[in-house]
This record gives C-alpha cells, structure tokens and sequence, in this order.
C-alpha cells in the first residue's frame, strides 16, 4: 500500500472509531427516571434503577430558586435552574444504595437511589 | 446553614486560593509579577457574572448539556494554558508577550468555572431573607479558612524551594492541575459524552469525599472517593503532562517562555 493509501485507511478508521462511539452514545437506549423538586424537597425521595444499567434521568425543578442534584455516591452534581428540567445519567451502578441531596438545601432536599439486580 | 456555606468555600473557592498560591510561588521574575494576576482575577469575575446570567438558558442547549460542555472547555482551556509553568519557570527572568498572555487566559478560565457555581449558590441563599446572617458568617469563616490556608499553603511551597526539594513542588502542582482537569470526566459522563463504567476503587472506606478532610483532598489533588478506570487513566496522563513535559521539551519551553527581546 502506497503512503496515500494508508493515509486513506487511517482516515476512514479514525472515521469509523469516531461515528461507533458516537452512535453507542446517541443511540443507546435509557430507561428514563423522573424526580421533581418541589418545596425545596426531592419527589419521589427514592428511585429504584435496575444494576449494570445506564439510566436517564429528568430532574425538573418546580421552585422559585435554583437546586444543585448532588451526589457523592454517584459521583454526580449538576445545577438546576429556577422552573427548568435538565438531565442527568447515572450508572451503570451494582446493587446498593446511593444518597443524593440538593446541595442549596441539603436539610430538606436529601433522597436515595436504590439499584437492585432485578429489573424493576 | 453555616457549615453548607463552609462546605461550598471549600469545594468552589479552595481551588482557586491553592492555584494562587502556586502561581505566587511558581512565577516570580523581572516582567510577571503577583500584581499581574489582579486584572485577571478581575477579568475573570467580570466573566463569572456573564456566565452567571445566561447560565440558566445555557443550561438548556444541546439538550441540556450546555453547562457541562462549557465547563470542559473552561478546564481544557486553564489545563492547556498552565500545564507548561512548574519550577523551571523560575529559572526564566523574563516572560514572553505570548506566555504572559496564554498564563492570564488560563486564570480567566479557572477563576470563571470556579466563581461561577459561587454566584449560583449566593443567588440561591440570598434570595431566601431569612438566612442571610447565616450565610455571613459561613463565608466569613468560609474566606478565613481558605485564607489561612492559602497563606500557609504557599509559606510550605516557599520553604519547599529554599531547600531545593523542587521535584515535591513539580509533584503537587501536577497532581493539582490533573485533580482539576479530570473532572471533565464526570462533567461528560453525566451527561452521557462519554462513557465511563463502574468505580474500579472505593476509596470511601479510608477519606469519605464528603468530609472535610475530602473537600481538601478534592481541592488539592482531585481525591474521588469511587475512581472509575478511565477517570484513573486520565488522571495518570494530565498528571504526567505538566510533571513531565517542561523538562522533555526544556529547551522549546525556555525558547518559548522565556523572550529576551521581550519588553520589560
């Protein structure tokens, strides 16, 4: 193979690498969760996710303020706006439990992920 | 209330006083002086305050992905413009136009991603009247405490260099930006950009993140109390970048560092 030609496949691999990561991303399906923050308080406080499972969820916050989802368990914290939604992914997780809490008002906003090995 | 506003110095604000501290350290010489970060401190709270108030529509682009995307470019940006500074800049006397600049962009960007969940959180507290003392005392005591950090923090980086034991600094400073810069990775990851598997460590046993010493940890290396593998491969590589990379490239570092012709 002539140096243009390796020049082609290195191209169409980088090419194919990119658009196989982009699609597993894209076009992966998630099972979606939703919690509301209301009152300064997470509902439903407990989300049950199956385990070894990636999982969207939509967090809408119906306040007048903003909340911060926090989780040091899950490794996630992500802002969300005064009567905006916004999305997070979690997992994929093994079988436990995984505290969260809204970090602007961790005394009222505090709720838990519960994984389990069956599917829910 | 006053320990939450004592957690959030530590978690927003500490990291910006230990880069401080380092830069104060790592960049004395005849053309950037410490009194050269004040206009881009002031810059970058100036660009804390835009961000801050389109950060509730910007939280809703590409399918509400548009903070986490801007907070990676601001980490990538003060990664790529401070990774080549470790001792060996002390060496320069004088600073290049070029460095000078890209050194001043790189605090912008530090100080925007880090202020900027400050404002959030002041926004957030002081709309609610009735904690407003509260929230005074906790920054109070929130600012002594990175203050006296940060005061003793760069006294021991100082003494570090009167006793020649530089490699210690080179160290820390790399565990310092890679601590940094490998949160991009939950920033991608929550956002599903990129996929990261389950935590291969569990740390929590030893340091809970959630504790203060943890706060510290975070802020001065990146501890993670649940490392996933590629959160541990990247920390590995941007550690070994700034360790590494101004003495294998040396002298296309001091070339480009360092300008003799360069106005004082």
């Amino acid at each position: 193979m002539n140096v243009q030609g390796k020049k082609h496949t290195f191209y169409l691999s980088i090419t194919l690498l990119i658009t196989s990561i982009y699609s597993y991303t894209v076009n992966a399906q998630h099972k979606v969760y939703y919690l509301t923050i209301k009152h300064h308080i997470f509902t439903p406080a407990t989300l049950t996710i199956p385990a070894n499972e990636k999982v969207k969820i939509i967090i809408e916050n119906k306040d007048d303020v903003a909340e911060e989802f926090d989780s040091f368990d899950l490794n996630r914290e992500k802002v969300i706006f005064a009567g905006k939604k916004s999305t997070l992914y979690v997992g994929p997780l093994p079988a436990g439990q995984y505290q969260y809490f809204g970090e602007f008002h961790p005394n009222t906003a505090r709720g838990r992920i519960i994984v389990v090995e069956n599917k829910p | 209330m006053i320990i939450n506003t004592i957690i959030l110095f530590l978690r927003d604000l500490l990291p910006l006083f230990i880069l401080f501290s380092y830069l104060h350290v790592l960049i004395k010489n005849e053309t950037f002086g410490f009194s050269y970060l004040l206009p881009s401190l002031i810059l970058g709270l100036m660009g804390s305050v835009l961000f801050f108030m389109v950060a509730p529509q910007m939280s809703e682009l590409f399918e509400g992905s548009g903070i986490e995307r801007f907070y990676v470019a601001l980490l990538l940006t003060s990664y790529s413009c401070l990774f080549f500074i470790n001792t060996s800049t002390l060496k320069n006397k004088r600073l290049a136009l070029t460095t000078k600049s890209i050194i001043l962009v790189g605090i912008n960007a530090f100080v925007i991603f880090k202020v900027s969940a400050f404002l959030i959180f002041f926004d957030v507290y002081f709309q609610q009247q009735n904690n407003t003392i509260n929230v005074l005392i906790g920054c109070i005591i929130g600012l002594g405490i990175c203050a006296s950090f940060s005061t003793l923090f760069t006294f021991i980086l100082a003494e570090l260099i009167d006793l020649n034991k530089r490699i210690i600094i080179n160290i820390i400073w790399a565990l310092f930006l890679a601590g940094q810069i490998t949160q991009i990775v939950t920033y991608l990851s929550q956002v599903n950009l990129i996929h990261v598997g389950s935590p291969v460590l569990h740390l929590g046993a030893f340091i809970q993140e959630a504790s203060e010493y943890g706060h510290v940890l975070k802020a001065l290396f990146g501890y993670e109390q649940s490392p996933s593998m590629l959160f541990i491969i990247i920390y590995s590589v941007t550690f070994a970048i700034p360790f590494a990379g101004p003495f294998v490239v040396k002298r296309l570092c001091t070339q480009f560092i360092e300008n003799k012709n360069d106005e004082k």
